[in-house]
């Protein structure tokens, strides 16, 4: 597109440097590189990082992006394809488990195809470091038919977000890049450079009915030029490094983060003679005739990827007739966890008959008990849960846990799996258990996700369910992002239409009150929310900017009856056991506390008191 | 011999300072034009949490390319705000790792749950290791024995002073001042 110029050879440079950048910010120098004009996303770790940046980046250079801050991964898809589709180029972020809900849209992009270039960017977490699964979602790709970009450092990935744009608009396609936890994360200098915006861009949609009407024959029509437009890239475009002995008889093929890990493996041993190493950058569709250019004089070629094995399997599936040697990989390395160094180093050893004798000797493990962490101080989880405990201390209650910081460590509900998990289990659960009452938990976030929904199918069901929405305020957990609570929501009047008629305001901070409400809704039936508010203290708590330097909080030990009721049944991190046996004692330490006052409200033998700071 | 790449972790609680230090460490490498490559695990804990960095900077190496998987057993050198996450990395270490470690002890969070059986770390870690600096930074800080006002800025100037990593104070005043 002419309105889209290469950054590389126009001349209208605005700002070219060599800067420090984590991937996250590479993929969104990237997109303004490539004159981006509409981004939409949903927050989530390892990817959370690449919306904010490009806002900034936005406004530093009048960028004139426009963002769409969605609600879900399905909208943010088809808000982009929407996008596109008009002639912007236009890129969506999400992260794995995220792809799962846009896959419905995606499957069907293809079909359509797109205009302006658009770019999805999937963060995958090998490892589960910051996810609660480790899905390999390379099996969309070939649902969807999308070529795939899998940067090995920080610089590709700004340079393959271009590289996308580009592909995107040759071919009329999305593409797709797939950026692992930790890579997402890693710093290092990288080269940027920006064009000016052509301005006063106009955009147009094109009605075109043979292209975005899709039943039956035409479905199955535009399938088939899907299916021919992906076949051309696999033969035209091909992404790849070649590295080593070509005349080797051994080829290594990788992708991703596990180039690295056997380039460094392959010097630090010496094998540069032995191995010709190659690597796809552009993942899918695979390049045959480079892929049997490979393969030439090989007596084997070994695949070296994390997870399931998905390159082995393409290239087994494309190339098996037209290869004769051996080709093998995932049958030597495990398809869960990251793929280690050692795991790699281990192969190598034994496959090349390596000496090992001036390794350095690792100490030998010890077993640590795991930090997982908990709620920050004055949390309002703390108490909801608190709250929550109380009322089900005797009635073996069930609590469904969401997504978000109230289902993180210390793990106060009773499952973590993926988003409105909580209103979703607990429905079934509560249609059949007698005896155990069942709740649902969640946060605002999971809640305009697509919980709402969940709760109406509640009230369709009629089923006997409390949900309970912690209104922190913002998406906080993945970075405090917008959450339309904070503009004017008016919740009942939302809960109300959807034909919920008990809505219950409690506050997290009192919790007398709440266990009082839960107590008398407990026995009644029908769907009942209750609305907690407590907006979360890492971003703006007016209840506890009003006490933070205003008041503070002290244990008498003198009252204190070792209940314990602050330290584990609230489990406030500010409170700490000075261990003074045979008898605990129980202080707060005031750098941490934030004055919430719960420890005050809960305490049953009135040893904590609260003072004016003078 | 000059090392061709030096392996360091940097660990500790959230809240700590673990990832600043990193970043400076990160930075110092990058404008002396080392490459670094590293990764940050921050696990999904608010507080409390374990934390580590990973960093690998490169002195002198001709291709460039390497993994920021650290090998098992090679970090050289390990900066640990706290002392049972210092022990929680012993065994990515070797005998000889340069340890910098605050003694002071943060408890564990599920303590207040389970009482664990374990002794003390710090006797363990100078059982273990043969290169260590342990000292209870935190209380130097609190004393004002000290010209820097951070834990984690006071023992990151402690580990350039031994001169396990190529830098000098006057780096890391330089990229504290850019902070």
């Amino acid at each position: 597109m002419d309105n889209n110029s290469n950054p590389k050879t126009n001349n209208k440079m605005i700002f070219s440097k060599n800067i420090v950048l984590n991937s996250n910010e590479a993929i969104s120098w990237g997109a303004a590189a490539a004159n981006v004009n509409f981004v939409s996303h949903y927050p989530g770790s390892p990817v959370n990082l690449v919306e904010p940046h490009l806002r900034k980046i936005n406004n530093r250079f009048n960028k004139n992006i426009e963002f769409n801050n969605s609600l879900n991964e399905h909208v943010a898809a088809l808000s982009a394809a929407g996008a596109s589709y008009c002639g912007a180029r236009s890129l969506t972020i999400m992260k794995h488990v995220g792809l799962n809900i846009a896959a419905d849209p995606f499957n069907y992009l293809g079909y359509t195809g797109v205009k302006g270039g658009m770019v999805i960017i999937v963060g995958t977490d090998p490892g589960a470091l910051s996810s609660t699964g480790e899905e390999d979602v390379h099996w969309f790709v070939p649902q969807f038919n999308f070529p795939l970009f899998e940067p090995t450092s920080v610089q590709e990935c700004y340079d393959y977000t271009i590289n996308a744009f580009e592909l995107s608009e040759r071919h009329q396609i999305p593409v797709m890049i797939f950026v692992p936890g930790r890579l997402a994360y890693n710093h290092s200098s990288i080269n940027v450079s920006l064009v000016k915006n052509k301005l006063n861009k106009k955009f147009y949609f094109n009605k075109d009915r043979d292209k975005y009407i899709n039943v039956g024959a035409r479905a199955v029509k535009n399938h088939r030029i899907l299916i021919e437009k992906v076949k051309k890239i696999s033969v035209s475009e091909s992404v790849n490094k070649n590295k080593f002995n070509q005349k080797s008889k051994t080829g290594i093929i990788t992708r991703g983060l596990s180039y690295s890990v056997v380039y460094e493996l392959i010097e630090d041993y010496n094998l540069q003679n032995k191995i010709h190493l190659l690597n796809l950058d552009l993942v899918y569709p695979i390049n045959q005739k480079d892929i049997l250019k490979f393969s030439k004089e090989k007596d084997e070629i070994i695949v070296i990827e994390d997870q399931d094995g998905f390159v082995e399997n393409q290239i087994k599936m494309h190339c098996f007739n037209d290869i004769n040697c051996k080709i093998y990989g995932k049958s030597n390395f495990p398809a869960y966890g990251e793929l280690s160094r050692k795991q790699v180093e281990n192969f190598f050893i034994n496959k090349f008959n390596l000496s090992i004798d001036n390794r350095n000797i690792s100490i030998e493990n010890l077993e640590i008990p795991e930090r997982l962490g908990t709620f920050c101080e004055g949390c309002p989880h703390t108490g909801s849960f608190y709250s929550i405990d109380t009322v089900f201390k005797d009635l073996d209650g069930v609590v469904g846990g969401d997504i978000g910081c109230s289902s993180l460590p210390p793990f106060r509900a009773d499952w973590l799996l993926c988003m409105n998990a909580g209103i979703g289990i607990s429905q079934g659960m509560a249609q059949i258990l007698d005896d155990q009452p069942v709740i649902s938990t969640g946060g605002d976030g999971s809640f305009f996700h697509a919980g709402a929904l969940s709760l109406l199918n509640a009230v369709h069901n009629n089923i006997n369910l409390i949900h309970m929405v912690f209104d922190n305020g913002s998406i906080a957990m993945t970075g405090h992002q917008e959450s339309p609570s904070e503009k004017n929501f008016d919740h009942h009047q939302f809960l109300n239409s959807i034909g919920v008629n008990r809505v219950i305001d409690v506050s997290s901070y009192d919790p007398k009150d709440f266990i009082e409400k839960f107590n008398y809704e407990l026995v009644r039936d029908g769907v009942r929310v209750f609305w907690v508010k407590g907006a979360c203290v890492r971003s703006g708590n007016a209840f506890i900017e009003s006490r933070r330097n205003v008041l503070y909080p002290e244990i008498d030990p003198s009252k204190c009856g070792s209940c314990n009721k602050c330290y584990v049944e609230l489990g406030c991190p500010a409170i700490l056991n000075l261990e003074k046996y045979p008898k605990q004692e129980l202080k707060i330490d005031l750098d941490r506390c934030v004055r919430c006052g719960l420890c005050n409200e809960i305490c049953p033998n009135d040893a904590i008191s609260i003072h004016n700071m003078v | 011999m000059i090392k061709s790449v030096i392996n360091i972790i940097v660990c500790g609680i959230g809240g700590q300072g673990v990832l600043t230090i990193s970043n400076i460490i990160r930075k110092m490498a990058l404008s002396k034009g080392f490459k670094c490559e590293g990764a940050t695990f921050k696990g999904g804990a608010q507080r409390m949490g374990s934390i580590h960095s990973e960093l690998r900077i490169i002195i002198n190496k001709t291709s460039k390319v390497i993994s920021s998987q650290i090998p098992i057993g090679d970090v050289d050198l390990l900066i640990a705000t706290e002392p049972w996450e210092a022990l929680r990395y012993a065994n990515r270490c070797h005998s000889k790792t340069q340890l910098v470690v605050n003694s002071k002890i943060e408890t564990f969070y599920v303590d207040r749950f389970e009482k664990p059986k374990i002794k003390n770390p710090v006797d363990n870690l100078r059982k273990i290791f043969i290169n260590h600096v342990i000292e209870d930074f935190s209380k130097q800080i609190a004393n004002q024995s000290s010209t820097h006002s951070h834990l984690n800025v006071l023992m990151l100037y402690k580990a350039v002073k031994i001169g396990f990593i190529p830098f000098t104070e006057k780096d890391i005043k330089n990229q504290i001042s850019q902070l």
